[in-house]
């Protein structure tokens, strides 16, 4: 992995949290950390390992949401990371 | 002279950041005012109270997901437009999302600037290019 970024721990804190609202808390954090990140990277064609990495991460965050703290679902919706 | 009407906009996201990010793009580049929902039932109420010109909807949230929103907001806004605008474009791919009334998606891992187009090119204040759906290999 190409190094780390403060996305990458602010996920794996989340992805360690076991208390539901803790994890809630979290979850926001590391898709805000996210998002930024992607923002940083919009206009630069380099870093596509860090950028498959962000895919995943925001994977496993879905289906945290879905399957940790009971966020909703649309019945049509990809299984995270099975699209 | 004529009165024109005010060029709001509803911002539905869970996530507070973002929402003000969003916010403040909005309203320093067209729009009068965005007024930030954190969720669907909120977003529900605010959009019959100040019938906005264009809604913005995050997929992922607590209660209703983005997609379950939109056909509920067509229901009495049937001609505003409603861009969904997440993060996890991977899951929602196979979703048929002009079925649901969503008219167009931007993804959050894309400048901020291509959400504004999108939302110009959809109400018409000023001419833009935007994208339908997502980009693929994001």
């Amino acid at each position: 992995m190409t190094p780390r970024h403060k996305w990458y721990e602010l996920y794996q804190s989340a992805v360690l949290e076991l208390h539901p609202e803790k994890l809630k808390d979290k979850i926001a954090t590391v898709e805000t950390a996210i998002f930024n990140r992607y923002q940083e990277l919009a206009n630069d064609s380099d870093h596509s390992e860090e950028r498959a990495n962000l895919r995943d991460a925001a994977n496993a965050i879905r289906a945290l949401q879905t399957e940790r703290l009971s966020y909703a679902r649309t019945p049509d919706e990809s299984e995270p990371g099975k699209s | 002279m004529s009165k024109q009407k005010t060029k709001n906009v509803i911002v539905v996201d869970d996530n507070a950041l973002i929402r003000g990010l969003v916010r403040a793009k909005f309203e320093s580049d067209g729009f009068d005012s965005c007024i930030e929902a954190e969720n669907g039932d909120e977003a529900i109420r605010l959009a019959r109270e100040h019938r906005p010109i264009l809604i913005i909807v995050d997929f992922a949230m607590p209660g209703m997901t983005g997609v379950q929103l939109a056909p509920i907001l067509r229901e009495f806004l049937p001609n505003t437009p409603i861009i969904l605008f997440t993060l996890y474009g991977d899951a929602v791919k196979r979703i048929n999302l002009k079925a649901v009334g969503i008219s167009a998606a931007c993804s959050k891992t894309e400048l901020l600037t291509k959400l504004l187009q999108k939302a110009h090119e959809l109400v018409g204040i000023s001419g833009s290019e935007g994208h339908e759906g997502f980009p693929e290999g994001v």
